[in-house]
């Protein structure tokens, strides 16, 4: 595409209020689910148009298939008006649909100018013209409120910086329909602000926004007409003003939702656990911790929030002695365990739930029974002088997979064959079973239907 | 197939017991008729008949008790090798320096054995065992530690390493434990009277190298179905992070694996040398431990299915001389046929065809 073509250009005609983009009976289905199921939708030019749904229920794939990441198996797609044949992404380009994924498509190494241009041609293509590129950009970043020279490398800015980036390319690109997949998924809450601004400012642009999310109050917050999505299947399209928090849950999952959370009042006692300036080495992509004081009391849950990558990681490895730590103290009922081996610090009850369960939770290739035991087979009875006592094993297995509703045909299957929530339960029932005195969680109701993440808490 | 279609019928029986042979035992054993209906049509082509170069291949193999006895000696360092590669793998890694493993067992071997005169035969005989147990075990080691430490690749490692073993051995024989006598091949000094392994069965080859190399087999099967150490492994080898997080030290546990893993391989250098051939020749076994890799494979890494595989391809080496003789076939044909083997193993065990493989089970369904 040409360069001087694109950048944002006066709107020969009112689009506001035309129908720019509608989809009918869009189908697209995947090896033993369909993901869309005949889904119709017609957005608006000018709008901010809200596509809410819980995870699966195939809001992704209808944007993917929209942008041209993935073709669908029926159905018809128009802009404005005209049939679309959308087969690559270069074809929704063309026709001024940009799309800004969840996980960012930019090269770290590069800069942001580098980046917005990236598989461009220019009038002087093969060679880059990065002067007249430049100024076209610098308005754009000005614009927008980019607070990073454009010749900074993509990789040292912030995650909101780089969603940033990524919505100057689409529009750089000629975008007119721009579709956010889950765009504060990443971001902390200041930097979620800010792109509510910015998206305002689009909309006062003219630009159309689709805004993938399954958060209910920035999509009340943000959008004029929100669609609900659920199971691969358009629910219902309501315009914002219209509808309540409640009643977009009650769409989202199907039935009534109790949304608030009962919880008996706790009596904190005495210190259990407590991280004093704990600073660990960074290593392998994880963020580490500098210098934290905690402290967990028994009976208490502490919750730990903060957006994925800044220190839970670390936090847990410290805790269980997963890396070493490089300064301050851990201590665990009065005396500092930080040289203690992480078999040890389990077997005197501190326990975890991983944050991933099949890379750190679960050996997948081994049965349930393996899993319920694998950090104690080696201790009595399960296992004793060195040999392995299955019969024992097997029944403590049973018991686990009734006390916790783990669903399997008997524990000598193996994990992998288990569904999602029921492998979570496996991890649950190992570290809960044995009563620790604490329990770490990371994102423990990940995966869990409605029905377990209430038994969690 | 029909058996499959009658398991579908009742799909609530558990079946995860019957589902180990399939995989473990046909496939091996479907890739076997594949490569030799492969090699048939091959020998048909050359304008010979296979059915008389099979029946000559198994007339040299199994034909008489020389002749057997023949195969089970070839079969001692193939098992050895093969067991260690298994048990590596089963730890997560594969040891593709069971080469130099056995090369430094040799040496090592011959290091004690020729010298020391005036030990009990016995407590020699054992010395000399444990110098190469220990030997292979340590040559391994090395790879372990560098992938452990600075996580590089320990197929390379292991590969380079064997060079390394086999140049020490050519130098060694050439020099430093060079024989006094004749010329030709270079050659250690012998073997001291007494210290050679003892015949099992007078007039044949078979020698205390097969107690040693079943004894493996059955303890490495006994490890790692019944005790902890074996869970512990397999722990490790199937997710080493999820061990870390459930408090298995994974370092130690891969390091200790492959150094059994180095020291059966050492050993078999061990069975060569002190069972007959009795001194270190350069070269001495150029290709048994690349081709334990095969028996590793085709065995599935079970330690009696390895078993059953080392006998098979040394049954192949053994009856390649009477398929020349006899058949008039080149000898060539057989290593045709083994390589086939392989492939057919190989593709056997490829992701794709084990799914299909599943599939007819019927044990794709989720839970």
């Amino acid at each position: 595409m040409n360069a001087q073509t694109s950048t944002l250009r006066p709107t020969p005609h009112s689009e506001t209020g035309d129908v720019i983009l509608e989809l009918r009976n869009i189908v697209k289905r995947f090896p033993g689910i369909v993901a869309n199921d005949h889904v119709s939708l017609k957005i608006r030019a000018g709008e901010v148009h809200a596509l809410l749904g819980e995870n699966g229920a195939g809001k992704s794939t209808l944007m993917k298939v929209v942008y041209g990441l993935y073709q669908k198996d029926e159905g018809e797609v128009l802009v404005r008006n005209q049939p679309a044949h959308i087969r690559v992404p270069q074809d929704a380009m063309a026709l001024g649909i940009g799309m800004v994924h969840q996980h960012f498509m930019l090269v770290p190494n590069f800069t942001v100018i580098e980046n917005i241009i990236l598989g461009l041609r220019t009038d002087r293509y093969p060679l880059l013209d990065l002067g007249k590129s430049l100024e076209r950009i610098k308005t754009l970043a000005d614009d927008f409120g980019l607070n990073a020279p454009l010749s900074a490398k993509v990789g040292g800015l912030t995650v909101g910086q780089q969603q940033k980036v990524e919505i100057i390319k689409a529009l750089y690109r000629g975008a007119r329909i721009l579709i956010l997949d889950e765009p504060t998924a990443v971001l902390i809450p200041q930097e979620a602000e800010e792109l509510f601004k910015l998206i305002e400012h689009l909309r006062a642009d003219g630009v159309t926004l689709i805004f993938i999310s399954h958060k209910l109050k920035e999509v009340l917050r943000v959008s004029d007409r929100i669609t609900v999505m659920r199971r691969g299947q358009l629910i219902d399209t309501r315009d914002t003003t219209a509808t309540t928090i409640v009643e977009l849950a009650e769409l989202m999952v199907g039935k009534a939702v109790d949304l608030s959370v009962a919880k008996r009042p706790s009596t904190p006692g005495e210190n259990h656990l407590e991280l004093r300036r704990v600073t660990t080495r960074a290593d392998q992509g994880v963020r580490p911790l500098q210098e934290l004081d905690l402290a967990l009391r028994s009976g208490e849950i502490h919750g730990l929030a903060g957006v994925d990558g800044n220190g839970q990681q670390a936090l847990v490895q410290a805790i269980m002695g997963l890396c070493p730590v490089a300064g301050g103290q851990v201590i665990f009922h009065g005396r500092d365990i930080r040289a203690m081996e992480t078999a040890e610090r389990i077997s005197r009850g501190i326990e975890h739930i991983p944050e991933n369960r099949h890379t750190e939770g679960l050996v997948l290739g081994l049965s349930v029974t393996d899993n319920l035991l694998l950090e104690r087979f080696e201790h009595r009875p399960f296992g004793d002088r060195g040999l392995r006592q299955f019969k024992i094993m097997r029944a403590h297995a049973a018991t686990l997979m009734q006390k916790f509703d783990i669903r399997a045909p008997n524990p000598d299957i193996q994990t992998l064959k288990l569904s999602g929530g029921n492998q979570q339960k496996v991890i649950l029932a190992r570290s809960l079973w044995p009563d620790p005195t604490v329990l770490i969680a990371m994102q423990p109701t990940r995966g869990l239907d409605v029905g377990a993440a209430s038994f969690i808490q | 197939m029909a058996e499959d279609i009658s398991q579908n019928l009742a799909p609530l029986k558990p079946k995860a017991r019957f589902s180990l042979p399939i995989a473990n035992v046909a496939m091996p054993l479907l890739s076997i008729v594949v490569a030799a209906l492969a090699g048939a049509v091959i020998i048909l082509l050359m304008g010979y008949d296979p059915l008389k170069a099979y029946a000559a291949l198994a007339q040299g193999s199994f034909g008489n008790l020389m002749q057997t006895s023949e195969t089970v000696k070839t079969a001692v360092p193939l098992l050895l090798c093969g067991l260690g590669i298994a048990f590596a793998f089963q730890s997560g890694a594969f040891n593709i320096g069971a080469v130099g493993q056995m090369y430094m067992g040799g040496l090592a071997a011959i290091l004690v054995a020729g010298q020391f005169a005036g030990l009990p035969g016995w407590l020699h005989m054992l010395l000399a065992t444990l110098a190469a147990f220990v030997a292979g075990g340590l040559w391994a080691l090395l790879p372990a530690f560098l992938k452990v430490r600075y996580a590089s690749n320990e197929i390379i490692s292991t590969i380079l390493l064997n060079y390394v073993a086999i140049y020490l051995v050519d130098y060694m024989v050439a020099g430093p434990i060079k024989s006094g006598g004749y010329g030709g091949a270079p050659t250690s000094w012998p073997v001291l009277a007494g210290v050679m392994y003892p015949k099992l069965v007078p007039q044949t080859q078979l020698h205390l190298g097969l107690i040693f190399a079943l004894s493996a087999m059955v303890i490495l099967f006994f490890v790692m179905r019944y005790t902890t150490l074996g869970q512990r492994v397999r722990i490790v080898g199937q997710n080493r992070v999820a061990a870390t997080h459930a408090g298995i030290r994974a370092d130690r546990v891969f390091l200790l694996a492959f150094f059994l893993s180095g020291s059966l391989a050492g050993l078999a250098g061990a069975a060569e040398i002190l069972g007959y051939q009795a001194r270190l020749i350069s070269g001495f076994a150029p290709s048994t431990g690349y081709d334990a890799i095969a028996v590793a494979l085709l065995g599935g890494h079970a330690p009696f299915l390895v078993g059953l595989s080392a006998l098979f391809f040394a049954g192949l080496q053994t009856g390649a001389v009477a398929m020349e003789a006899i058949a008039k076939l080149p000898a060539q044909l057989v290593d045709l046929i083994r390589v086939l083997a392989i492939l057919a193993v190989l593709a056997a065990s490829s992701p794709r065809i084990v799914e299909f493989a599943r599939k007819l089970q019927g044990e794709d369904r989720k839970w």
